[in-house]
């Protein structure tokens, strides 16, 4: 079972955020060379990306058009990855898929990003009464399980793909701020923030000059470790009719159509399957590579 | 210690407080007439029988006092009325707690067994083939959507080879799918930490002095090791259970398994909201208390931690 | 499982009498197996019939809930006055006999003598009584009075005759009271139990609750005292089988995979997976015709005040050229030759095809699937498609629907096609699936959704009188001719005196295009092989009395 964006990397990360590197980027590509499994990751996360970008320009069929003739096709020399109950091209369909299930990810991803970043640097520079209110707030929501609290939020937003984004990306806000407030709260006991504060300089300068480029880095490497997760959130979403709507060719409602021909038209829920399992596996590998950057001392 | 404890209960209630809070604005914002709601295939009732509802459940009160009454009820353990079966909400929940806590208990088993050998046998050989290989599996394990996994595994236990029943909770065999499902997912992400957690205690210095002594490699992992690096693995599987609780909801409802999660699922679809107001409040506070737990036990676990 | 499971409305599953030709065969499957039952009859033989459903019962009591998942359970409980036999005749079940007045006003009943509630109480004309004022008193709220509204009131004659005296002459009387949501319910346990008795349900019928696990499982066990008065059955007593269970399996491959296991044992099917069970080793598989079922589009309407005429459609389907589109534009014979996998017939008009009233010569007056002429009605009222995306547009504006209908996997298929098909005219359908409790509650506010895919059930074809006496959709097309044929039609006693009244009102209806009529589906039940003694009962309804079940 995925714990989505919760306790795997994220905790470890918080039990390692502490210890923040100096130049991330040369031991970035220097790890990154190091280790087998990340190259890996880095290639397959490269595929899925250029698969969403040029798969529908390469698709052979458009994924809606239906061609209730053509129902329960075995994958063949004419529809390479078979066609589904309505006939339609399963290659066509998981190659615009891929652009949802993506979108999902990298959406929800960015909307947790930049709201725990904001709420994260607020609450932990000018702490406070503020900082205290947040704090609360935090806890109050890491009390909900993330899924639980998609599916609450879906339920009262309605099913659909964007309010999936949505959702996932709330849950994401409480643990991103939490993470982001360590790491302000590292920065501003450092002599360089001092300086500026002792020469007069203002909070936005501050903020923008000292502060955030120094903490958005591990903040975004976190980030990008969550995608993975997030991804199939969003499928898990979608699988129970909660996300994507028909005729959407997103990954986990195929996997919910294909269910149904588990035993007869495999292919259906196979495909499908097979790529979203490629895609999370591509962003896990390479997230580990990237806690490995975070926390040098954990890895090979 | 239970100066600590009481602490750690005392803070936990504002939390609760704001938990309840947002349960009950969640309520607010779904769209829809809660009385028309209510009367889901039966006849609508008439516009004053409307009124004088409306003014029973104080639906006519200002907000901040519906929160109010909401409280007050809650104390008294009293969560509403199912839009559906009419039933209360509470006890509803209750009678399927025992169900949800056997899954995720045996879940949680087969993680922690699971998990921590493969962690273990990793660490022990790193870098060899067979640490690279179980690693390889613990990324799968966590690359697998619980709900494919799932339909795999009935598909082939279930229904193939038939070892199993496939739904219900009656007996121990029809737990051991769902239980595996949502077992295994969890010991790849604890098999990572443990030997994470293993290798990084490992390369502390007092374990180079057990290693500068002589000891064997197995008793340095046993007797030094693995005794340090269980304390942070203990909060981690304390924090594995909302997890484990969320991925219940798809796995319960996948194998018909009536818990605590398949009555979540079921009252979303249904937009049977106090039911879902309920199981969310109740799914939230066991989240809370499972916590404070696990942080006491970690205390009592790391001597160098005192409470005061 | 089935489609008709979910079917809120009126779910009364049940047959008329002139149908008898048609689907005689199809009743008739089960007789031949009835000799097992009597063979082993002597061993003590039992088991447990377990059946997987998509939901749970909302209450036992029959006169508070229209739910067909609640009727499924609720009907072995309780037993009708009169019911049907084999050859889809009226026999009296807890009713010896009956007769009606000449002027059809008055109907008196010889009830049978003997019978006891399962809780002990003696059956008597005090009961009848009782059940009949409850259904009608405005307290009770009982959703089904609506289909007895004609009736004024019950009288005691002595213990065991009933006389019940209606206000108007009301042909579909027999048959509306022939189900059992106006089975008879044990007075003593209605004032027992008060608000309860949902819960504590106590009837005549063959199996009594032994277990409610609200969201999990019914179970029903066999009534010792129980009397059967059904012609066609067998087994005169207690039911065989130890137990009768409704389980839970929302998911339909899980219901399936218990089928397999045997963990169930008898099931309903899905259209899309019966290919699945075509291989007959280990089960055995019936399929029925729905014969009161009608499935169609409908379109959103405003409501009108009470005792007016008229109808108002929600724009953009206020224009009639964009309701005959949506006709012209649904492709209903690929629907049924591909995801309903031949499982269902097309029907013109809205008359269900089972029922005496339905003249296949309305095929006539009905549309068939036309893409340009659907097209060319859009651009007729002026919708084209000009920016090319294919979808059309007019003042700017896209022509761009909602179309609802409720959670059920073999619907979730349908929809899917209509919406390609419509969208390949250039309507732009947005679907949305609601579980069907929650549908129905939100269908009287027309603001969400423009299109509605429902189906409808019922025995009588005053159906057509029923379906547009509702609030939302095709229920408040009132117009003032189609309202005066179908009004006259219920007071009208001779066969084709009333069918050619329908016919009339089924021209009028589809001339206003005030729905689409698609197709009357068939179900599909799979019995595993270690049950014995299954058949099924007039209309193909399932026969649970002489089951026993081998381990």
């Amino acid at each position: 079972m995925q714990i989505p964006l919760s306790s795997d990397v994220s905790t470890n990360v918080t039990l390692a955020n502490q210890r923040i590197i100096r130049t991330p980027f040369q031991v970035f590509r220097r790890r990154l060379r190091a280790s087998t499994m990340t190259l890996t990751g880095v290639a397959m996360v490269l595929a899925v990306i250029v698969l969403a970008i040029i798969g529908p320009y390469v698709a052979p069929e458009d994924p809606n058009e239906m061609n209730l003739g053509n129902r329960f096709m075995a994958p063949g020399r004419e529809h390479w990855f078979g066609t589904d109950d309505f006939g339609r091209d399963m290659l066509s369909r998981v190659l615009h898929g891929g652009r949802e299930s993506l979108m999902v990810g990298i959406i929800s991803i960015a909307i947790a990003l930049v709201i725990g970043v904001v709420v994260g640097l607020v609450s932990g520079y000018f702490g406070g009464w503020f900082d205290m209110v947040v704090q609360r707030c935090i806890e109050v929501m890491l009390a909900f399980p993330d899924l639980l609290l998609a599916m609450a939020i879906v339920s009262i937003l309605g099913p659909s793909l964007r309010n999936v984004m949505i959702a996932i990306g709330i849950g994401g806000v409480p643990g991103n701020a939490r993470f982001m407030r360590g790491l302000v709260l590292a920065q501003r006991e450092r002599e360089f923030v001092d300086a500026a504060i002792v020469s007069g300089a203002g909070h936005g300068r501050i903020i923008f000059r000292y502060i955030l480029p120094n903490s958005i880095s591990p903040m975004i490497v976190l980030t990008f470790m969550g995608v993975a997760g997030a991804i199939l959130a969003g499928s898990a979403l979608s699988f129970i009719g909660m996300g994507a709507q028909p005729p959407s060719p997103e990954w986990g409602a195929m996997l919910n159509q294909g269910r149904q021909y588990l035993r007869t038209e495999w292919w259906i829920g196979t495909f499908p399957g097979i790529v979203l399992v490629f895609t999370a596996l591509g962003f896990n590998l390479l997230g580990d590579g990237l806690r490995d950057v975070l926390d040098p001392s954990v890895g090979n | 210690m239970l100066r600590y404890v009481a602490y750690r209960l005392l803070a936990a209630i504002p939390v609760l407080i704001g938990v309840s809070f947002v349960v009950f604005f969640m309520l607010r914002l779904v769209p829809g007439d809660p009385i028309r709601l209510m009367f889901v295939n039966q006849p609508q009732p008439s516009a004053e029988r409307v009124e004088e509802m409306r003014h029973q459940l104080g639906l006519d009160l200002p907000v901040w006092r519906q929160y109010l009454r909401y409280m007050g009820n809650l104390l008294q353990g009293d969560l509403g009325y199912s839009y559906r079966s009419r039933l209360p909400v509470g006890p509803e929940i209750i009678k399927r707690l025992p169900n949800t806590i056997k899954l995720a208990s045996a879940g949680l088993a087969i993680a922690v067994v699971i998990g921590l050998f493969a962690g273990i046998i990793s660490a022990a050989f790193r870098g060899r083939w067979l640490d690279r290989g179980l690693m390889l599996f613990t990324v799968l394990g966590i690359s697998v959507p619980g709900f494919w996994l799932g339909m795999m595994i009935m598909l082939i236990f279930g229904v193939q080879l038939r070892w199993f029943p496939v739904s219900g909770a009656d007996t121990w065999q029809q737990l051991v799918m769902p239980a595996f499902t949502l077992g295994i997912g969890a010991a790849a992400v604890l098999a990572r930490l443990t030997r994470a957690n293993l290798l990084e205690a490992m390369s502390q210095e007092y374990i180079r002095t057990a290693r500068a002594k002589g000891l064997s490699n197995s008793s340095v992992i046993w007797r030094h090791g693995l005794r340090n690096a269980l304390i942070p693995i203990v909060t981690i599987i304390g924090l594995m259970i909302g997890g484990l609780l969320s991925g219940a909801f798809i796995i319960e409802s996948l194998f018909a398994y009536p818990g605590v999660g398949e009555l979540a699922v079921k009252s979303i679809q249904a937009r049977d909201f106090p039911m879902v107001q309920g199981v969310v409040l109740f799914v939230a506070t066991c989240y809370v208390l499972v916590n404070i737990v696990t942080d006491v036990i970690y205390g009592f676990l790391d001597p160098r931690i005192k409470y005061s | 499982m089935t489609t008709f499971d979910a079917t809120n409305a009126l779910a009364g599953k049940r047959i008329d009498r002139r149908t008898l030709g048609k689907w005689g065969a199809a009743a008739g499957l089960g007789i031949g197996m009835a000799p097992t039952w009597i063979a082993s009859a002597q061993d003590g033989i039992g088991g447990d019939i377990s059946i997987p459903r998509s939901g749970d019962v909302d209450t036992f009591d029959p006169h508070h809930t229209v739910a067909g998942l609640s009727f499924q359970a609720f009907r072995h409980i309780y037993e009708p006055l009169v019911s049907y036999n084999m050859d889809l005749e009226y026999e009296g079940i807890l009713a010896e006999s009956w007769e009606i007045s000449e002027d059809g006003l008055t109907y008196t009943f010889k009830l049978r003598q003997g019978v006891k509630f399962q809780d002990g109480t003696d059956f008597n004309a005090a009961a009848v009584k009782f059940t009949f004022d409850r259904v009608i008193d405005p307290v009770t709220a009982a959703p089904s009075a609506g289909w007895v509204s004609a009736l004024k009131e019950t009288n005691v004659i002595d213990d065991y005759t009933v006389e019940m005296v209606l206000s108007e002459n009301f042909a579909p009387f027999l048959s509306n009271i022939a189900v059992e949501y106006f089975g008879i319910v044990s007075p003593t346990a209605v004032e027992t139990y008060g608000e309860d008795f949902g819960r504590n349900p106590v009837g005549t019928g063959a199996w009594q609750l032994k277990e409610w696990a609200a969201g999990e499982r019914v179970t029903l066990e066999g009534y010792a005292d129980y009397q059967n008065f059904h012609s066609y059955a067998d087994n005169k007593g207690k039911p065989l089988a130890d137990s009768l269970n409704f389980l839970n399996m929302p998911e339909s491959e899980t219901a399936m995979a218990a089928f397999e296991t045997g963990q169930v044992n008898i099931m309903g099917l899905d259209p899309n997976d019966v290919r699945q069970f075509e291989d007959q080793t280990e089960h055995t598989v019936y399929k029925q015709t729905d014969v009161g079922s009608i499935a169609f589009v409908e379109f959103a309407t405003e409501p009108i005040p009470e005792g007016e005429s008229g109808v108002v459609f929600k724009a953009p389907f206020d224009d009639i050229n964009l309701r005959q589109a949506v006709a012209y534009g649904i492709n209903a014979d690929e629907i049924i030759a591909t995801v309903l996998e031949g499982l269902a017939q097309r029907n013109y008009g809205p008359m269900p095809m089972g029922l005496f009233a339905y003249d296949p010569a309305i095929e006539e007056y009905g549309y068939h699937f036309d893409a340009e002429k659907a097209k060319s009605l859009l651009a007729e009222s002026g919708w084209e498609d000009s920016d090319g995306d294919g979808v059309v547009e007019k003042d700017g504006e896209k022509l761009e629907v909602v179309l609802w209908t409720w959670t059920d996997s073999t619907l979730e298929r349908v929809i899917q096609v209509i919406q390609y098909q419509l969208g390949q005219v250039g309507i732009g359908v947005k679907l949305e699936q609601q579980e069907a409790g929650a549908l129905f509650a939100n269908l009287p506010d027309p603001t969400p959704y423009n299109l509605v895919f429902m189906i409808w059930g019922w025995s009588e074809p005053d159906i057509l009188y029923m379906m547009t006496d509702t609030n939302w959709g095709v229920g408040n097309y009132r117009d003032a001719d189609y309202r005066g044929i179908v009004t006259e039609a219920r007071q009208t006693t001779d066969f084709d005196e009333r069918k050619a009244l329908y016919f009339q009102a089924q021209q009028k209806m589809l001339a206003d295009a005030a729905m689409v009529p698609l197709w009357t589906s068939e179900s599909v039940s799979v019995v595993r092989k270690n049950v014995h003694g299954y058949k099924q009962g007039p209309g193909g309804s399932d026969v649970f009395t002489e089951i026993w079940v081998e381990d």
